[in-house]
């Protein structure tokens, strides 16, 4: 019964993780420009969002294909070249219509788990 | 380039790029590389690739072929363009029938329309609405003969034709860019949520 409740949260968790992917990601390259696995190891040790090394890809393709990110493959002298991305003007501004919403959310949030206390 | 990596990963982009084989040339071959890089740098640090983290080479090379026809469908606009997004994205899923088919209806009726305003002035007796005497709805279109039925429109039939016609695509194609935006939505969340 335990087992089944602790596998139930961290489902739970997984789903959370996942729906605030995109907003990490976007938070991420408005401090700077990051190649895919970099991310996935920012998002997974500074964060611990725990998402698996092949989902990013799919994501940074869309967010490419949208317009709100930008790339750029550069040989940083390792022996293979990374491919950057980099964060557009477009990709800023829905940044910050999504940390509104985050917020806006969050604080609902707050007062719900304040009432119920 | 490929010095380093284990088999296993080679066989994995081999059959990334068989599977990656619907999205245009250059599109695959930058995922391709970027997926290269990844498995080299893990390589290179000692780590084994996470394959399992990647899911099979066709459930994930699904996950960049969705997305990428359901765009270029968005940007190209075109019924055709639109409905071959719906069908790939639904894989001949009960959306597909429910969304597409009354949607493609529709479309084929708003073009008979206008085909029908086309030919009224070689046909004008018998394209346009028709009534039974008794006041009751007989048919819209091409009746031949007309007989006793009373056709109302008259050379109004031309612009009233032409007019619905184009409202009725209108309405429908907006219908379906609306369904494609939908299934772009859905396919952006992570594949268990779906």
């Amino acid at each position: 019964m335990q087992g089944n409740l602790q596998s139930e949260v961290s489902a739970w968790r997984s789903q959370l993780r996942k729906g605030s992917l995109e907003l990490a990601v976007l938070l991420l390259l408005r401090r700077r420009r990051y190649y895919g696995l970099e991310l996935v190891d920012v998002l997974n040790k500074e964060i611990q969002l725990g998402i698996s090394e092949g989902s990013i890809y799919p994501l940074l393709s869309r967010l490419k294909s949208e317009k709100k990110v930008q790339t750029e493959w550069v040989d940083d002298g390792v022996g293979h070249a990374h491919k950057y991305y980099e964060i557009t003007d477009e990709g800023r501004a829905m940044c910050k219509q999504m940390l509104a919403a985050w917020r806006e959310y969050s604080a609902a949030f707050d007062k719900l788990i304040g009432e119920n206390r | 380039m490929s010095r380093g990596l284990p088999p296993e990963a080679e066989e994995f982009l081999r059959r990334l790029r068989l599977a990656l084989s619907g999205l245009g040339r250059e599109q695959r071959d930058d995922v391709l590389a970027e997926i290269r890089s990844h498995f080299e740098e893990r390589a290179r640090a000692g780590e084994n690739p996470a394959l399992e983290q990647f899911g099979s080479p066709d459930e994930y090379a699904a996950q960049f072929i969705a997305e990428s026809t359901l765009h270029s469908a968005l940007a190209k606009g075109t019924p055709f363009a639109l409905g071959h997004a719906l069908l790939v994205a639904a894989r001949g899923s009960l959306f597909a029938l429910l969304v597409l088919l009354p949607l493609a209806a529709l479309q084929l009726f708003a073009g008979c329309l206008v085909v029908l305003a086309s030919i009224k002035p070689l046909w004008p007796d018998n394209v346009g609405l028709f009534f039974e005497p008794g006041g009751r709805f007989r048919a819209v279109g091409f009746v031949d003969p007309p007989g006793a039925l009373h056709e109302v429109l008259g050379w109004w039939a031309i612009p009233v034709f032409l007019v619905s016609g184009a409202l009725i695509f209108w309405a429908s194609h907006r219908a379906m860019r609306a369904a494609v935006r939908r299934r772009l939505a859905r396919t952006a969340l992570p594949r268990h949520e779906r």
